[in-house]
């Protein structure tokens, strides 16, 4: 089976110093931005270490000396360290906004990227949703160690020396006090870690399945109301919501931990008052550096707080990102652009003894056939005969275990998906609509489709006469927010996206199954006018569309059990002829005659 | 909606956890009360113990220092516990508030927009109101409580900086006060650009087999890319705009040096101690440690405000009238009438004029007509997705528009071409049609369905799990599942709406036979257009452009209705040829 990996099971294997690492990676692009945060981030340092100083001086200099000189030097310089400070922020706050805005959107697109390599068969149910929040939920909260939490760590690493420095020049016991309140902090710490670690990946995953269960249920709002399950989507959303109130309340709690390291600061502040107070009385230590000292403290202790707040921030992130990683580190598919490049000029189809299987079970045996250039071959079977999975091999969405398939006698195992994709035109039974006009549709947004390639292609698959009509034309904007089509006009669309680019091969999975009679008939001579000249590959179950293929192959149980022209496989193959009975059976009693 | 009545509703999602946040606020306050003698206490360190020499002093002073300490972080502990618990909550009573919105839009609403959009409701949109919850309501409350102690007691030490510090506040206040509409505009920006982004994510990766089938994938990044662009923008412009906020920072610095200005001279001349001025100092620094996350607890109010227009815009969409006036219907025989009904989803452009036809009860029509001609919105009406403009339904010679949708939808069970499946197991799958049902209804459902065999043939059986689009199953087994949940409930009227057009021929031959029983008893009511599932119906109604154009048995239709015959030839043309041979 495809092994998807969910958030859940996410590999641990990445080391918390890994995982900075390749944070600290997707800065590249950022640096300027992110170096003129983090210097603002070290004046502000600068400013905070000085700030303390002043008061000393205020005290003991201005006031206890009774130096009238100093006072406005000092009182400027006071009133400066704000001005600066304000200026830092404004910067800070700007300069850091770029910097994880820019690592965000290449994490960003990653995500997309890889999305685009992983083994199409994991993109299926849950998995959706999961990624729709990592390049959501998850990249909104690995922003926050880019905005602050990191540089914040940085600004206190730079800042702690200074102030131990600071402190052991104002007297060695004062230093040795704020010494001893470190251990204190840093045994908080890795306290936390792990746990912080865990509860911040578990609001994540708690925020990835509410985005999963949401999507399930408004994209099933109709069947929802159709059956009055109202209160049971109501509960299963709660089920979810409550899930995600118990592990931010968690977080809550560790966040709130660094109140511990509040009290580690008035515990050392209380030390030294209890050691020096006698010292200050005999007049030893001067008053104004017991005041400048609890400053000091306040600033080793107040922002280990703050710092402490970040660190479990970041520890959000760590567990945030081992998530997304994880993602990331799946195992791709195949890289679409590697590989040879395909000259297709015939269009010739071979496949040879393909074999294939999904995990232990196997799909296709010995599965040969070939289309010569321009001829149409029906693939033909029940369900679960094997008719969409040689499609996805033909596509290269998967390899075969064995055998080979080949265009105009290139082997596709060795060249690239994109040169094989390009060769091919595919119109699936349920095409996707984007959101944007008529006209990107077609094309798709690829540079050598002109104007009028798009106008061609529409007037071949039968669909000029109906974008005309619309409102705005080729412009007219349909998708998920746009003009509703019906879905004989959004086949026809497909297949004037599928042959723009003008490919020698053309696939038709079940292209127009799900259409009533009157669209079906419509979409049919757009398939019968844009097949001309290409080869065609048609998978359909109405066996009414196949029968005038050059061949039919007639696919059961993963194995080509015959083929031929229609009448001789009617003739000679038992199950085909069930297979035609069975439409016809009801298709005898509506016919007149 | 100004910036007030949206934090107002804000608020009143707050109310059912009520007692939370008050024992939050009581815990702000035992925080408060422990904070606020402190700097008072250091100035009789300074000026009695330090500079005074009295050391007795000293022990009593530590000891209450320390008391205070623990507190003040016991108090803080447990309001940002409980400040957060509160919060989160009310996210979570406004995303059921939202869900119950989303289950009672018309399905029109839908049609305009993605999805994914209206999931970040849910995500994005929710958390920043949550945060705003947690930080405004939460850290902002208790900040500002803070403030007002720090100000009665800086005025009662003296009333000039008591003076002093009344105005910095409201100085304090006007600064985001001022810029308030760039700070609305700018989260209004971004989560537009969030929601957006879900949207595309969500049509993206939906989208990934057509993208990687025509080598679009650099085109989808590009797309990306776009939006990444417009959400970089809009969240670098409110970094700006809240960067701003930190010039309070110099405000304060400024304010604090005045202190020391104004008091030069008294300290020199000895009139006040130096304790006196560091006490002042200590409270001014308080002041600004609490003033600066109350002004950005303002500012992040004002933010979640832009969120919480975009949410509250989604819950004012005006909802399905579904009401009614609370009639029940008694339905036994399940005759189905429409009379003279015209319906409309947009008011100039009607989809049905003037539909008048009868089913009586377990019998079996089908309505067929080209696209566009209004089946499906039959169907809807039927359901009660739509009401009709004029004339009236009536099951069983009860207007149903009289009865709650939920009412009228408990005796109609559908078949949708594609149904939804949740996920969950294949058991709860068919327990959808009908809560509470057994395991032996269950099994009955699934028999009349004909899917047991399948079913069975699974390793799980019936607690096989299903997924979110049932794409693990085939689609002949996801409608036979489709078909059981829809007969679980054993409702008198069953709707095929186009419920086998998309199968092949094995698939639809099974399905067949599964609707076959289903019918049994039951008053169907069919929309098909693969004209062969029809041909046995009781009654054919023709729909074309709105209105019924002929309704009669099959060969009666086909000798004298054009359009009907010539639906029937269009689709047996190609298929008579086979027979041929």
């Amino acid at each position: 089976m495809t092994a998807s990996a969910t958030g859940m099971d996410a590999p641990r294997g990445l080391s918390d110093w890994a995982i900075a690492a390749r944070l600290w990676a997707y800065l590249r692009g950022s640096r300027v931005d992110y170096a003129i945060a983090a210097a603002v981030t070290a004046g502000n340092s600068a400013v905070m270490i000085t700030r303390p100083w002043l008061l000393h001086v205020l005290i003991d200099d201005v006031f206890g000396k009774q130096d009238r000189g100093l006072l406005i030097p000092t009182l400027l310089g006071i009133a400066g360290c704000g001005v600066g400070l304000g200026i830092a922020a404004v910067f800070g706050h700007w300069a850091h906004t770029r910097a994880a805005e820019g690592a965000m959107s290449r994490m960003r697109q990653d995500v997309l990227r890889q999305a685009q390599r992983i083994p199409i068969g994991s993109l299926r149910g849950r998995r959706t949703g999961d990624i729709v929040s990592h390049l959501t939920a998850d990249a909104a909260v690995i922003s926050t160690v880019y905005l602050h939490a990191g540089s914040v760590l940085f600004a206190q690493a730079l800042r702690m020396p200074g102030y131990l420095v600071i402190m052991f020049a104002i007297d060695w016991r004062l230093g040795l006090i704020a010494v001893a309140t470190l251990p204190i902090h840093a045994l908080m710490a890795t306290r936390v870690r792990g746990r912080t670690q865990a509860a911040g990946g578990r609001v994540q995953d708690a925020m990835g399945r509410l985005s999963a269960v949401m999507t399930e249920l408004v994209g099933g709002a109709r069947d929802v109301k159709a059956f009055n399950r109202q209160g049971w989507a109501g509960e299963r959303l709660d089920t979810e919501t409550r899930g995600l109130w118990r592990a931010r309340v968690r977080v809550a709690l560790f966040q709130s931990l660094g109140q511990m390291s509040h009290l580690a600061y008035w515990a050392a502040l209380i030390a030294i008052w209890a050691f020096l107070a006698d010292a200050v009385v005999a007049g030893t230590v001067a008053v104004g550096f017991l005041v400048a000292s609890g400053q000091y403290l306040l600033q080793v202790g107040g922002p280990v707080r703050n710092t402490l707040n970040d660190f479990v921030q970041i520890q959000v992130v760590l567990g945030t990102a081992r998530r997304v990683f994880g993602f990331l580190d799946t195992p791709r598919e195949l890289d679409d652009a590697a590989g040879r490049s395909l000259t297709v000029a015939r269009g010739e189809l071979q496949v040879e003894d393909v074999e294939f299987s999904y995990g232990d079970e196997d799909v296709l045996r010995r599965v040969t056939f070939a289309a010569s250039p321009g001829e149409r071959v029906a693939l033909v079977g029940p369900s679960g005969a094997g008719k969409s999975t040689l499609i996805s091999l033909l596509l290269k969405f998967y390899e075969p275990r064995t055998g080979r398939i080949a265009i105009d006698g290139q082997d596709t195992r060795d060249a690239s998906a994109a040169s094989v994709r390009q060769s091919i035109g595919v119109v699936f039974q349920d095409a996707t609509l984007f959101d944007g006009s008529v006209s990107e549709n077609i094309s798709l947004g690829r540079e050598s489709v002109t104007q009028a390639d798009v106008r061609r292609a529409a007037v071949l698959a039968n669909a000029d006469d109906f974008i005309t009509a619309l409102e705005h034309g080729y412009d007219t904007n349909i998708g998920e927010r746009g003009v509703r089509l019906s879905g004989g006009q959004v086949q026809r669309i497909a297949i004037a996206r599928a042959i723009v680019g003008d490919p020698r091969i053309l696939v038709l999975d079940e292209a127009t199954s799900s259409l009533d009679a009157e669209s079906e008939w419509l979409v049919q001579q757009g398939l019968e006018r844009a097949s001309a000249g290409r080869t065609t590959l048609v998978i359909a179950h109405r066996l009414a569309t196949v029968r005038q293929a050059d061949r039919i192959v007639f696919l059961d149980g993963g194995r080509v059990r015959d083929a031929g022209r229609h009448d001789e496989l009617y003739e000679r193959n038992d199950h085909y002829r069930r297979l035609c009975d069975l439409q016809l059976l009801r298709g005898e009693a509506s016919s007149p005659a | 909606m100004n910036v007030f009545g949206t934090a107002r509703r804000m608020a009143s999602y707050l109310r059912p956890h009520w007692k939370a946040q008050l024992g939050a606020v009581v815990a702000s306050l035992v925080t408060v009360g422990a904070e606020l003698p402190t700097p008072l206490l250091i100035k009789a360190l300074v000026d009695d113990v330090a500079i005074g020499g009295d050391l007795s002093l000293l022990p009593p002073l530590l000891i209450a220092l320390g008391a205070l300490a623990i507190a003040g972080s016991v108090g803080a502990i447990a309001a940002n516990y409980l400040f957060t618990s509160a919060g989160e909550q009310a996210a979570n009573v406004l995303r059921r508030a939202l869900m119950d919105q989303v289950l009672r839009l018309p399905l029109a609403y839908f049609r305009g927009h993605r999805t994914g959009d209206t999931v970040t409701h849910f995500t994005a949109d929710s958390a920043a109101i949550a945060e705003a919850y947690e930080r405004a309501y939460g850290q902002g409350l208790s900040a500002a409580i803070s403030v007002l102690g720090i100000v009665i007691v800086v005025a009662v030490i003296d009333w000039r900086f008591g003076v002093l510090a009344a105005v910095l506040v409201p100085v304090y206040m006007l600064l985001p006060r001022l810029r308030q509409g760039h700070h609305v505009r700018s989260a209004e920006r971004v989560q537009t650009a969030t929601g957006e982004l879900g949207g595309l994510a969500t049509e993206l990766i939906a989208g990934m087999r057509d993208i990687r089938a025509f080598n679009r994938q650099a085109w989808s990044l590009e797309r990306l890319r776009r939006l990444l662009r417009a959400l970089r923008d809009a969240r670098i412009y409110q970094g700006f705009v809240r960067g701003w906020t930190w010039v309070t920072t110099t405000i304060f610095w400024i304010a604090y040096a005045s202190i020391f200005l104004v008091l030069a001279e008294p300290i020199f001349g000895g009139e006040v101690t130096i304790g006196f001025a560091l006490a002042l100092a200590g409270y001014l620094s308080w002041l600004n440690r609490e003033v600066t996350p109350m002004t950005m607890a303002y500012v992040d109010l004002l933010h979640a405000v832009g969120a919480a227009r975009r949410l509250f815009g989604f819950l004012d969409t005006p909802a399905e009238d579904d009401a009614g006036d609370g009639t029940s219907l008694a339905v036994t025989r399940g005759d189905i009438e429409f009379r003279g009904v015209n319906a409309a989803y947009m008011a100039d452009t009607p989809v049905l004029q003037d539909v008048s036809f009868r089913v009586p009860g377990g019998s079996t029509t089908a309505i067929v007509g080209p696209s566009g001609a209004g089946k499906s919105t039959v169907v809807n009406l039927l359901l009660r997705f739509l009401q009709p403009s004029a004339g009236e339904i009536r099951l069983d010679g009860q207007d149903i528009g009289a009865a709650s949708a939920t009412e009228a939808r408990r005796h109609v069970g559908v078949v949708f071409q594609d149904p939804v499946l949740f996920h969950g197991s294949v058991a709860e799958n068919i327990r959808f049609g009908r809560d509470g049902i057994g395991q032996r209804e269950v099994a009955q459902a699934a028999a009349i369905a004909a899917a047991t065999d399948f079913i069975e043939a699974t390793r799980d059986g019936f607690d096989t799990q299903v997924g979110e689009r049932a794409l693990r199953l085939s689609g002949g087994q996801a409608q036979r599942i489709a078909i059981a949940r829809a007969v679980a409930g054993d409702p008198r009227v069953l709707v095929l709406d186009e419920a086998t057009s998309a199968l092949d021929a094995e698939a639809e031959h099974l399905v067949l036979r599964g609707l076959e029983r289903a019918h049994e008893g039951r008053t169907t009511l069919v929309i098909a257009h693969r004209l062969s599932t029809v041909h046995q119906a009781d009654q054919v109604v023709v729909l074309d452009a709105g209105r019924v154009l002929d309704a009669g048995r099959h060969d009666e239709l086909y000798e004298r209705c054009d359009l009907y015959r010539e639906l029937c030839d269009r689709q047996m043309q190609p298929t008579s040829g086979v027979r041929d041979e």
